[in-house]
């Protein structure tokens, strides 16, 4: 049988690095989600899920019983986002930089789809629901967009996005109401059976 | 029930309990706005399964690993450091020679001179100078391992990096 986290946590604990590659292998896919769609853009998102797993080794010793180490390390990693939004705010203060950050990723895929002429009709509708829903979602607060992968995408409960984002269950569930709502609006052409 | 109120449960169906989940039920038999709203919330919530997202890369995986065990090992050598002997800070050559150097210069020049301050209690500009000699040094000696943990950290990020 399976080790369970928690028992993975306890051999990282005693530097069983075998154990933490379990551990990586299991959840990086979840870290690296929600670090893209945290900071849409790749480079951003590839920082932040090496600064994230670097936390994880350093804090995890002496951090006592984690119960549910995914919504623990999805804490992390939003904590470093918003330190380093904290950080940018900052600096834009000081050096008067700009506010771009979105990644051309989202306009790379549309030019690339143009340019794909031998894609069948079916193939193009495909395509271009996964584009809309990746704009859906980069068209969200950041508030809304953390709750919303964090429930749609992760399928973590109301009370864990709490902790995570320490915010009230009422906050968070008119958060994911109206990130529902306006993905909805942006998605209505596809969302027919 | 109000739609919105119906909406916010439709969107929490997994986390109902029996008596939202029967008042949701009733709504739902009378209001066609929130069936649509239920529909379009499971298509929806299809697509999303449907969806192929990011995934690390196969570089990145390996250097995030590489790197957290580097800290991992670092990290029990230093717990071990405090268990037992300490383990020898390592001193660059540089660093070897400026001290070497400061000590025979002290040694030769600054011992002559503290000892005619002694006896002629004069502070001449040469005594002033070996004061400030003196004051740089000890802080020097205070900063050096701050300076030395800092010159390995960075030596470290660059060779991940």
């Amino acid at each position: 049988m399976a080790a369970t986290d928690g028992e993975l946590i306890q051999k990282i604990a005693q530097n069983d690095t075998k154990a933490f590659d379990l551990l990586f292998s299991r959840h990086k896919d979840a870290v690296y989600r929600f670090a893209f769609y945290l900071t849409q853009n790749r480079m951003e998102a590839d920082d932040l899920f090496q600064e994230t797993w670097l936390r994880v080794v350093k804090y995890l010793p002496s951090t006592g019983d984690i119960r549910d180490f995914r919504a623990w390390v999805l804490t992390i990693t939003a904590n470093l986002h918003r330190d380093e939004l904290r950080k940018r705010k900052l600096r834009r203060l000081f050096f008067l930089q700009s506010n771009k950050n979105l990644d051309p990723e989202f306009n790379e895929l549309e030019k690339a789809d143009s340019f794909n002429l031998a894609r069948t009709k079916d193939e193009s509708r495909q395509v271009d629901a996964n584009l809309a829903l990746k704009k859906a979602i980069a068209s969200l607060s950041l508030k809304q967009r953390k709750v919303f992968i964090l429930k749609e995408i992760e399928g973590l409960k109301h009370a864990e996005i709490s902790e995570i984002m320490k915010l009230p269950v009422g906050t968070v569930k008119s958060l994911l109401h109206r990130a529902i709502k306006k993905m909805q609006h942006e998605l209505s052409d596809f969302l027919v059976d | 029930m109000k739609c919105q109120q119906a909406e916010k449960l439709i969107i929490s169906l997994s986390e109902l309990n029996e008596k939202e989940r029967r008042e949701l039920d009733n709504h739902l038999s009378q209001c066609p706005k929130c069936i649509k709203f239920k529909k379009q919330f499971e298509i929806l919530h299809r697509k999303i399964g449907e969806e192929k997202f990011l995934t690390p890369s196969e570089s990145l995986q390996q250097q995030t690993k590489m790197r957290c065990h580097q800290e991992m090992s670092s990290q029990s050598v230093a717990a071990g450091s405090t268990d037992g002997e300490k383990a020898p800070l390592e001193i660059p050559l540089f660093a070897r020679i400026t001290l070497t150097i400061l000590i025979a210069l002290l040694l030769s020049w600054g011992v002559p001179v503290l000892k005619d301050y002694i006896e002629k209690d004069v502070l001449t500009g040469e005594t002033i100078y070996l004061f400030i000699m003196l004051i740089q040094n000890i802080l020097a000696l205070m900063f050096a391992p701050i300076l030395l943990r800092f010159l390995k950290l960075k030596r470290q990020s660059l060779h991940y990096t």
